[in-house]
């Protein structure tokens, strides 16, 4: 079974992603900042296969984890999420890191776990 | 708008209005000093020229009266005395009975004069004055039928004295009501005694009404002979320029200095300084009449520039003006650029906030969109655990929209401002209350 890592500050958005990844049967793992989301990965045993992370954090944002997440342990399977894609510096940012991102709100059936199982199963590499 | 970057636009405004004013000031400055300058410059050339013009007369004065009393001294015991000396001293009266000189006569070796004697009460004709013309000339000088003095042994004396003498220039003396002074050719027979003098007599006033009156108005003037003497003073100023010039002894090395000139062929000695009389700076032209005269105008510093300081004041109001000009130019200037950016600000607020009620929205919207697919896909079938979802996210959501519609209304009614950063009220986006759109979504 596959375990995915959700950074989301907002309890009801993470506990609605988790409701659903739990529903399509993911394990999941929590955090509600970068720096804590960082700290939950690396504890992790087994890491997690898929760290889904919201762009605007308290304190650093999901930029920040993504690239922590390669430095220190080359981990590469990250996907943004963000309300902010209509901002011109979040999408440049994106396509910086060219990482498959799902924009807010999020259209869980009919996108996200659809995605989430092509992903993993080493398809889809791209929103 | 911030108040430091409103007060940094003000600043920068003084500024610029400050330094575009340093040229105005300082051409202001270089106009007034050289204003100055050249009014001092054209007004001590008119005073100059008008002064030349005084000692002219003046030297014209004393070498008539030589030329005349020459004359008469040599034609003496040749006739008849009365009517020589009539026709002299007729050249000296004006057409209307006033005279330059108060009488000629002659004076005999022991300082009398004789019968002779002539004074100033004829007309130009050398017929009496009428009645009502004397009448009038006697209010302003009673003497006018009788001006001579006691005795005139000074006279015989200074010629006595020395056998080559043949002119005499007395220094300012006393008589009543006035002062006079006496000019005098000798008569000598052939071993060079003295048989008698011919003197005409002229007062220090007559010398000022008649030579210099017409053109000393405003002007502080006076005249003083060779023994430092005054003779008459004009306007409050002239005793105390005098008085200097006196005691520092220029007076007396004018004079010598016109004694030295006058034997070149001209009138006398010619100069001018810079008096400071009593805190009152001013400008003496002086001249000497050989080394019998000396008279002097002093014009204080502030007449001398009084035409430029006219000039020098509009200039100034017109300076002022365009300093204001320039200074409310500017304001206006600064006024709408601050307007213009204050609209800028707003605008650039109102896209931030705009952008932070669309991410809220869209954060609310994946729970409520979440929750509801949760259960209208069947994932959800737990009567409780749907109870919980509605109960719990979406209901958290659904109070976050109400609190944003109601922080929008409030905005629109003014009772809320937005932030620089595009927040409502004066927090960051991540500091406002959860239950007023989450922390940091």
């Amino acid at each position: 079974m596959s375990r995915i890592l959700v950074v989301e500050d907002e309890s009801g958005v993470r506990r609605t992603i988790v409701d659903w990844l739990q529903a399509g049967g993911y394990q999941t793992l929590e955090a509600s900042a970068a720096a804590a989301g960082l700290a939950v990965f690396a504890e992790a045993d087994p890491k997690p296969d898929v760290v889904l992370v919201d762009i605007k954090l308290p304190g650093e944002n999901g930029f920040w984890l993504c690239d922590q997440l390669s430095q220190r342990h080359g981990f590469e399977r990250v996907i943004f999420i963000t309300a902010f894609f209509w901002e011109e510096e979040t999408r440049l940012q994106l396509a910086a890191r060219d990482k498959p991102y799902f924009e807010k709100p999020l259209k869980f059936q009919e996108i996200v776990l659809p995605f989430l199982r092509d992903y993993l199963a080493g398809g889809e590499d791209a929103s | 708008m911030k108040r430091w970057r409103r007060l940094r636009l003000w600043r920068h405004f003084a500024g610029v209005t400050i330094v575009l004013a340093i040229p105005v000031v300082a051409v202001y400055f270089f106009l007034a000093a050289h204003m100055q300058a050249s009014e001092e410059a054209r007004f001590a050339s008119a005073v100059n020229n008008q002064v030349d013009m005084w000692q002219e007369r003046l030297d014209d004065l004393v070498r008539d009266a030589r030329v005349d009393t020459r004359d008469d001294a040599m034609l003496l015991g040749g006739g008849d005395e009365l009517a020589l000396l009539r026709r002299s001293l007729v050249r000296y009266i004006f057409p209307d009975g006033r005279s330059r000189v108060e009488g000629i006569a002659v004076v005999n070796p022991d300082g009398r004069l004789r019968p002779s004697r002539q004074a100033a009460v004829i007309d130009d004709q050398g017929r009496p004055l009428a009645p009502a013309r004397l009448t009038m000339i006697k209010r302003q000088r009673p003497w006018v039928d009788n001006p001579w003095l006691s005795d005139y042994n000074f006279v015989i004396e200074a010629l006595a004295r020395d056998p080559g003498r043949r002119f005499f220039f007395s220094r300012l003396r006393d008589a009543p009501g006035r002062k006079v002074l006496v000019l005098a050719s000798a008569r000598r027979d052939r071993q060079g005694r003295l048989q008698a003098a011919v003197i005409l007599q002229v007062a220090a006033r007559q010398i000022f009404d008649n030579l210099f009156k017409a053109g000393s108005r405003g002007q502080d003037t006076w005249l003083m002979d060779r023994s430092g003497r005054l003779g008459f003073t004009r306007g409050k100023l002239a005793r105390a320029s005098a008085e200097r010039f006196r005691g520092s002894g220029r007076a007396r090395r004018a004079l010598a200095a016109g004694a030295w000139v006058a034997g070149q062929g001209h009138p006398g000695a010619a100069g001018q300084r810079w008096q400071d009389l009593d805190g009152t700076r001013g400008l003496l032209v002086f001249r000497t009449q050989g080394d019998n005269l000396l008279v002097g105008v002093f014009t204080t510093e502030q007449a001398m520039v009084q035409k430029g300081g006219i000039l020098l004041r509009a200039f100034g109001g017109v300076s002022l003006l365009a300093i204001l000009l320039l200074a409310a130019g500017g304001a206006i200037y600064t006024f709408l650029a601050l307007r213009r950016e204050g609209r800028m600000v707003e605008l650039a607020t109102l896209r931030r906030y705009a952008g932070t009620v669309s991410h809220r929205v869209r954060n609310e919207l994946v729970t409520l969109y979440g929750q509801v697919e949760l259960v209208s896909s069947g994932l959800i079938t737990d009567p409780e655990k749907i109870a919980g979802a509605f109960g719990g996210p979406v209901q958290d959501s659904l109070d976050n929209i109400m609190t944003m519609v109601q922080e929008l209304e409030a905005i629109s009614r003014g009772e809320m401002q937005l932030g620089y950063e595009g927040q409502a009220g004066d927090d960051t986006m991540f500091k406002v209350g959860r239950n007023q759109g989450g922390e940091g979504r």
